[in-house]
């Protein structure tokens, strides 16, 4: 088997190992260092339930080698908050009954973790477009926008309010 | 976390249709609000596991071979070269399975002609052998090595083909199956011939539904473990009905039901697809007894789609009324498609027709359903089994017959939909209403719409649908299944908190959270110190799962009775202990009380504590030890497989609803914009607003997906055409309209068949959708589209031919 060994920083932890090149990165987080947070939905990069962030910015692991990130920091959804306090984004998702099934909820976090990095004040529309690489069959994603949508104003500083009611039921097809 | 204390804040609008029996349920206890989700930290967090998530040491894997042919014969099968490649640990066929007494046909199905490993291909994908090897990889490649030689078989993709006599018959010799039929159902009440005769108008319309796909986000999936020297088998499947499979992997590998366990770990959304035994759950058990290590076998996404999907139908409708609105007859012949295998295929016919009539009034139901075998992958239950297929052909010819007759297609319904007054009720095909609040739902979905005003200024392009339904809290079929239970223990601890213990799935649902308030206010404690074990037979008593939108409802109530008979132990000591009457009890705020003298009361923790420990301060002769209680729950509900006419009470109670979608067509594109839509409806008794409402709103996405594309599709060689996300596309953020508080109206009723008077809630919100949808389309576009689903292509041709013929010099 052909391999390669690879330092990767994965939730603020060094690891060093050996893995196949051929190995994606879902399969090697999953497998070698047991953070079964990253779900298989697909093996095609189309769900987006196995979300990660490579040096701060959202990959589909299943599309990325685990070779690739040596000398990267990977964050997982296990690396967000602590035992003692959520990431503003997972509180937002346990508040708003944002996570039915939960397959899903990793991927739709760690993907809002690097839109609001980018982009601190989304309006509605720009949450629903900066997820839509990410697949729900639960929820209709209404309790995911909201949960997000009041997220970014907490990590603002502001009250943590409603999602914008204006807007009016309009999906583009 | 905060509660919602007012569930109006969670919907536009939530009103109160009828009053609660007297004393019915506490009404400031947790039921009513919306209690967080229990298990969302877990979710959040990434902690949850998941059947695949469970890390078994010396865990292999198995892998399904699945046919290339829709329809072969195997006439030869080597497996010699797969066995051979180092690293592969069994491959079996079925003849393997027969060799060594594996009970490779299914049990307890009406029609014996599901198997593990199929000896002859019944479409492209039939489970036809299995291998398990040491790593996924190698799996794969052991199945690349079997030589399968085929007699390929002439084959037949569609329903209606699979009829005729010259027709390829795809079951030879299964008892009760005759040529492609594998069963028939008919319903026939009133005089048909009289309504027809009364008629003003009768329309005909011919209607194909398409073959959805649920697409829970985790696939099929499961593990077993056998232990040699206890003799027993575990497996973790993500599955909806953990005694269903507990049996029938027991029955197939021989093993007492006792020595099987069945565990339902976190479920990544089941949508009935999950319920029963499938190939890979009862394989992993079997590699798991013959090599002695624990196996998993996981469906890829490709193989999801050949596991489960909805019935395909074909109907041919008569419908009859009269030039005033009033409907008379609904005549129906309906061609149903299960695929390959029979599965819940005529539980399918008996579900649909039963649903048929809505919630309308009629003078004569005739409906003659038939399932016939097809060489595509087989159907399954799936969220609101049989109603979306139903609502769909009935509200399409109420907006069809509205048009006909000019009159405005909400009044019609309105004109024909049980009222108030008429309650309580039989109805024509003997669904026992006791509560029904149809009419206030078509009234709330036309207010959130605006509907007369809309009506009256549509610009070109816009059209307007309305749908209704009646739908089911669980339900019965045929005397395959002549039961409809569900059962909960409550455990009381010696500090007052408890277990809760029951044969209920939840797959995301949220029933652990609606359970524990129940059982929090039935006993007077904090819903943080109940604790509630799901859906693993090692720990839960007996009951038929999760399906149906039955759980709230079934297991609900079982578990309401449970916690009542711990509470009447709890009862009868405190009144020994407060020298007060058992009737004068109050239990609230962890204390028992008597009523009127709040300062007489003993903390439940101190009653609990002293049944386990202090015999002394029981009353005279009780022994101290356990409190538990147990309670079942069985619906007072009919088969209609037993009634002469096909007609019955098949569930518990029913819910209402009502969907109005306002929709803009692009004429160049075909492309649809939802620019508003309203739905009300009557789910009983709100027991978690916020839970509901996700159930709601989950269900209308799936039915928007029904409605615009979802179907599995087929090449003339049956092979797949869009098994895989990119070509069968599910509805993404921006495509599901977002819905505010405003468009969600709930009409609360109480029904009185259970105590807490709640009705299911998790599958109607997809009922109505693709009905409402279509029939915005058409009022859009001025001509119907009766085949589904719903694409751009369908209506742009639609629209197409409609200027062809307007264009068209007269004949």
């Amino acid at each position: 088997m052909n391999t390669r060994t690879i330092n990767v920083t994965v939730n603020e932890t060094p690891q060093q190992r050996e893995v196949s090149v051929s190995t994606a990165l879902r399969d090697f987080l999953r497998d070698d260092l047991d953070l079964i947070g990253a779900k298989a939905a697909c093996q095609d990069g189309m769900c987006g339930n196995c979300t990660v962030l490579v040096d701060q910015r959202s990959v589909k692991s299943c599309l990325v080698l685990a070779a690739e990130t040596h000398g990267a920091e990977v964050t997982t959804i296990e690396g967000l908050g602590d035992r003692t306090a959520l990431h503003p984004l997972q509180r937002a998702f346990a508040e708003n009954f944002a996570a039915q099934c939960g397959f899903c909820t990793a991927g739709m976090i760690l993907t809002s973790v690097e839109l609001l990095e980018r982009n601190p004040s989304p309006t509605l529309q720009e949450v629903r477009e900066g997820l839509v690489g990410n697949i729900c069959r639960c929820t209709a994603y209404v309790s995911i926008a909201e949960a997000v949508l009041q997220a970014a104003a907490e990590m603002r500083g502001e009250t943590p309010g409603a999602a914008d009611a204006t807007t009016s039921a309009g999906g583009e097809r | 976390m905060s509660i919602i204390e007012n569930p109006s804040t969670t919907f536009g609008a939530v009103r109160t249709v009828g009053e609660p029996t007297a004393g019915m349920f506490r009404t400031d206890g947790y039921v009513g609000t919306s209690v967080p989700k229990k298990d969302s930290r877990e979710l959040v967090t990434g902690k949850a596991r998941f059947t695949s998530d469970i890390k078994l040491p010396g865990l292999v894997w198995g892998r399904l071979l699945r046919s290339q042919h829709a329809h072969a014969r195997i006439t030869s099968i080597d497996t010699s070269k797969a066995k051979a490649l180092p690293g592969v640990l069994d491959v079996v066929t079925a003849a393997d399975l027969v060799a060594t007494g594996i009970k490779n046909q299914y049990q307890w199905n009406a029609i014996p002609d599901m198997h593990l490993i199929c000896d002859k291909a019944h479409f492209v994908g039939d489970v036809i052998g299995a291998v398990v090897a040491e790593t996924e990889q190698l799996a794969d490649d052991a199945l690349q090595l079997i030589e399968v030689e085929y007699e390929v078989l002439p084959h037949v993709l569609d329903a209606e083909e699979a009829l005729r006599d010259d027709a390829p018959v795809i079951h030879e010799n299964v008892p009760g199956v005759d040529g492609n039929v594998l069963g028939r159902h008919r319903v026939k009440v009133g005089d048909m011939d009289k309504a027809m005769a009364e008629a003003d108008v009768v329309i005909k319309r011919r209607f194909r539904t398409a073959k959805q796909q649920a697409t829970p986000m985790e696939s099929h999936q499961a593990q077993a473990q056998f232990d040699d020297d206890s003799g027993r088998l575990t497996v973790w499947s993500s599955t909806q009905y953990v005694h269903g499979l507990q049996a029938q992997i027991a029955a197939a590998v021989g093993l007492p039901i006792s020595q099987v366990r069945v565990i339902k770990p976190f479920v990544g959304g089941g949508f009935g697809h999950k319920i029963g035994m499938h190939s890979h759950e009862g394989m992993a058990a079997i590699f798991a007894m013959r090599i002695g290590r624990p196996v998993r076998i996981a469906m890829s996404r490709e193989e999801e789609y050949f596991t489960a999907s909805r019935n395909g139908t074909i109907c041919d409708v008569e419908l009859a009324l009269k030039k005033d609105g009033t409907l008379l007859g609904w005549k129906e012949r309906i061609i149903a498609d299960p695929g390959g295998h029979s599965n819940y295929g005529m539980a399918f016919l008996v579900l649909t027709t039963s649903l048929r009539p809505g919630p309308y009034n009629w003078q004569a139901l005739d409906m003659e359903a038939v399932a016939a075998y097809t060489n595509k992958c087989p159907n399954s239950a799936f969220r609101a089994f049989g109603n979306p297929q139903a609502t769909y052909v009935r509200e399409s010819m109420l907006s069809i017959a509205a048009k006909e007759i000019g009159m405005d297609p909400w009044e019609l319904r309105v004109k024909n939909a049980i009222r108030q007054e008429q309650l309580p009720m039989t109805t024509m095909n003997g669904l026992k209403l006791e509560t029904l609040a149809i009419q206030d739902c078509l009234r709330e979905a036309a207010d959130v719409v605006n509907y007369k005003e809309i009506q009256q200024n549509k610009p070109k392009w816009r059209g307007v649908g309305v749908a209704s339904t009646l739908h089911w809290s669980s339900c019965r079929w045929d005397s395959d299944l002549d039961a409809d239970s569900g059962a909960t223990i409550v455990q009381m601890m010696m500090d007052g908190s408890c277990k809760v213990f029951t044969d209920a799935a939840d797959s995301g649902q949220g029933h652990t959270t609606i359970f524990a308030q129940i059982v929090a206010d039935e006993l007077g404690i904090p819903v943080d110190r109940v604790d509630v074990i799901m859906a693993d037979t090692d720990k839960v008593p007996f009951g038929l799962g999760t399906w149906g939108s039955r759980s709230a409802v079934i297991q609900g109530t079982s578990t309401k009775r449970a916690a009542a008979n711990v509470r009447g132990q709890l009862f009868n000591v405190a009144a020994h202990m407060l020298e007060a009457s058992v009737d004068d009890l109050l239990i609230r705020d962890s204390k028992i009380s008597v009523a009127g003298s709040p300062d007489r009361f003993v903390n439940v923790a101190d009653v609990a504590i002293a049944m386990h420990l202090s015999k002394s301060k029981l009353p005279p002769g009780m022994e101290a030890g356990n409190i538990v209680g147990s309670a079942t729950y069985d619906t007072p509900t009919e088969l209609p497989s037993d009634h002469p006419d096909g007609i019955g009470h098949i569930s518990v109670n029913y819910q209402a609803s009502t969907h109005i979608a306002v929709v803009d067509v692009d004429p160049e594109t075909g492309d649809i914009d939802i620019v508003d839509y309203g739905m009300s409806d009557d789910v009983g008794r709100l027991l978690n607003p916020a839970l509901v409402k996700g159930q709601l709103l989950g269900g209308f996405a799936h039915g928007l997906g029904f409605a615009w594309g979802e179907d599995e599709e087929f090449g003339e060689d049956g092979s797949p055409l869009n098994f895989d996300f990119t070509g069968y596309q599910i509805p993404t953020f921006t495509d599901v309209p977002y819905f505010t508080n405003d468009q969600m109206r709930v009409v609360q009723t109480y029904d009185p068949a259970v105590p807490d008077g709640q009705k299911g809630a998790g599958e109607v919100g997809l009922v109505c959708p693709a009905p409402a949808i279509a029939a915005a389309v058409a009022d859009a576009i001025g001509v119907a589209i009766t085949e589904m689903p719903m694409t751009p292509a369908k209506i742009l041709k639609a629209i197409r031919e409609r200027a062809a013929a307007a264009g068209a010099p007269a004949a």
